[in-house]
């Protein structure tokens, strides 16, 4: 064989091999990008509550500091709330020391009745890292329209007996303050949460 | 005793134990089991109870009213969620449970809404519960008080 033919098919193989790294190589990028969550990716609309210590908790001034995990609920919801507050708390205890980096914010949508001593008693229940945020209900119309939450009263049965039905996603705010991710009530899940949020870390 | 005559032994006592939970009561009645209720968070007073109720009867009956011990008012909800991404509840009037059916009570489904808790719930271990069928009465259960 002459010298010329060896080196033709070296050269072959060897952008053959390049090729295949290249494939490969952004296949494992992507993976890498890909997220549990589904994506959003705007940015995350500013907002100021009073968190259930009593002070005020302006959003825009806590932005970009860390990781933010948010959930619209309220507290006179004994099913799904309370599983998604336990589900987010268990994100924290998953990620361990790293979980310094992440806050969890539990904004009501029933302002009536959730009131700053309310909160005070439930949120701490569930974990340290958790900030319970209540309103006026003007503020809370506000922050849900920004977020697009939707959230409306049931027919009332009395002036403090009443259900609410609203969106029960968790959302994730990254280090840029982008609004990043959604997870809807299936994907609400520690393993899952606590993946996305390693890969953000 | 040897090796083999305590495996015989062993074998034997467990086909009894499986043998005395299947026969007796059980047959023609309506059975639950895992009966559990969530703790109480801090600052409420509602909370969630579930189950699984088997209708062992010939009947098919339904579930009508239920009551826990130190609770006010207990109602039968059911939580949907749908495509739109709203959560919510609804009060249910009874459950329908055919015979030879289990019916499952379990998170984001149908729960027990138990409320107006009273003072020392979350210091139980148990709290009882009673379960008013249409047909075959009341049946008495008692439910582990659970975290989350
Ligand atoms: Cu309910």
């Amino acid at each position: 064989m002459k010298k010329s033919s060896i080196l033709s098919i070296a050269f072959i193989a060897l952008i053959g091999c390049l090729v295949v790294a290249l494939i490969y190589g952004t296949k494992l990028l992507k993976e890498n990008e890909s997220f549990n969550g589904e994506l959003i990716n705007r940015e995350a609309p500013v907002f100021s509550l009073t968190d259930h210590n009593g002070f005020t908790f302006d959003f825009g001034k806590h932005k970009g500091e860390k990781i933010f995990l948010m959930n619209f609920g309220y507290t006179s919801c004994p099913d799904v709330c309370p599983t998604t507050l336990a589900t987010l708390r268990n994100v924290l205890v998953n990620l361990g020391e790293k979980s310094s980096e992440v806050e969890v914010l539990f904004i009501t949508v029933d302002p009536e009745r959730d009131d700053v001593e309310k909160l005070g008693k439930y949120i701490p229940y569930f974990h340290e890292g958790i900030t319970g945020l209540t309103g006026t209900s003007d503020e809370i119309e506000s922050v849900t329209g920004a977020y697009r939450i939707f959230y409306f009263k049931e027919e009332e049965k009395s002036d403090t007996e009443y259900l609410m039905s609203h969106s029960p996603s968790v959302y994730l705010i990254d280090k840029e303050g982008n609004l990043l991710l959604k997870y809807p009530q299936n994907k609400i899940d520690p393993e899952l949460i606590a993946k996305d949020i390693r890969k953000l870390i | 005793m040897n090796l083999y005559s305590l495996s015989v032994f062993i074998f034997m006592s467990f086909f009894i134990i499986s043998c005395n939970t299947d026969s007796g009561e059980d047959k023609n009645s309506i059975v639950i089991t895992e009966a559990r209720v969530r703790e109480v968070p801090g600052g409420s007073d509602i909370t969630a109870g579930y189950m699984k109720i088997e209708n062992k009867t010939p009947f098919d009956d339904k579930l009508l009213n239920v009551k826990c011990g130190l609770s006010q008012n207990v109602q039968i909800h059911e939580t949907y969620i749908d495509e739109e991404d709203i959560a919510g509840m609804r009060m249910i009037k009874s459950i329908d449970i055919p015979s030879g059916e289990i019916f499952e009570l379990k998170p984001s489904g149908y729960h027990l809404m138990i409320m107006g808790i009273e003072k020392g719930f979350n210091e139980k271990e148990k709290i009882k519960c009673e379960l008013d069928f249409s047909k075959y009465g009341k049946v008495m259960v008692e439910a582990n008080i659970t975290g989350f």
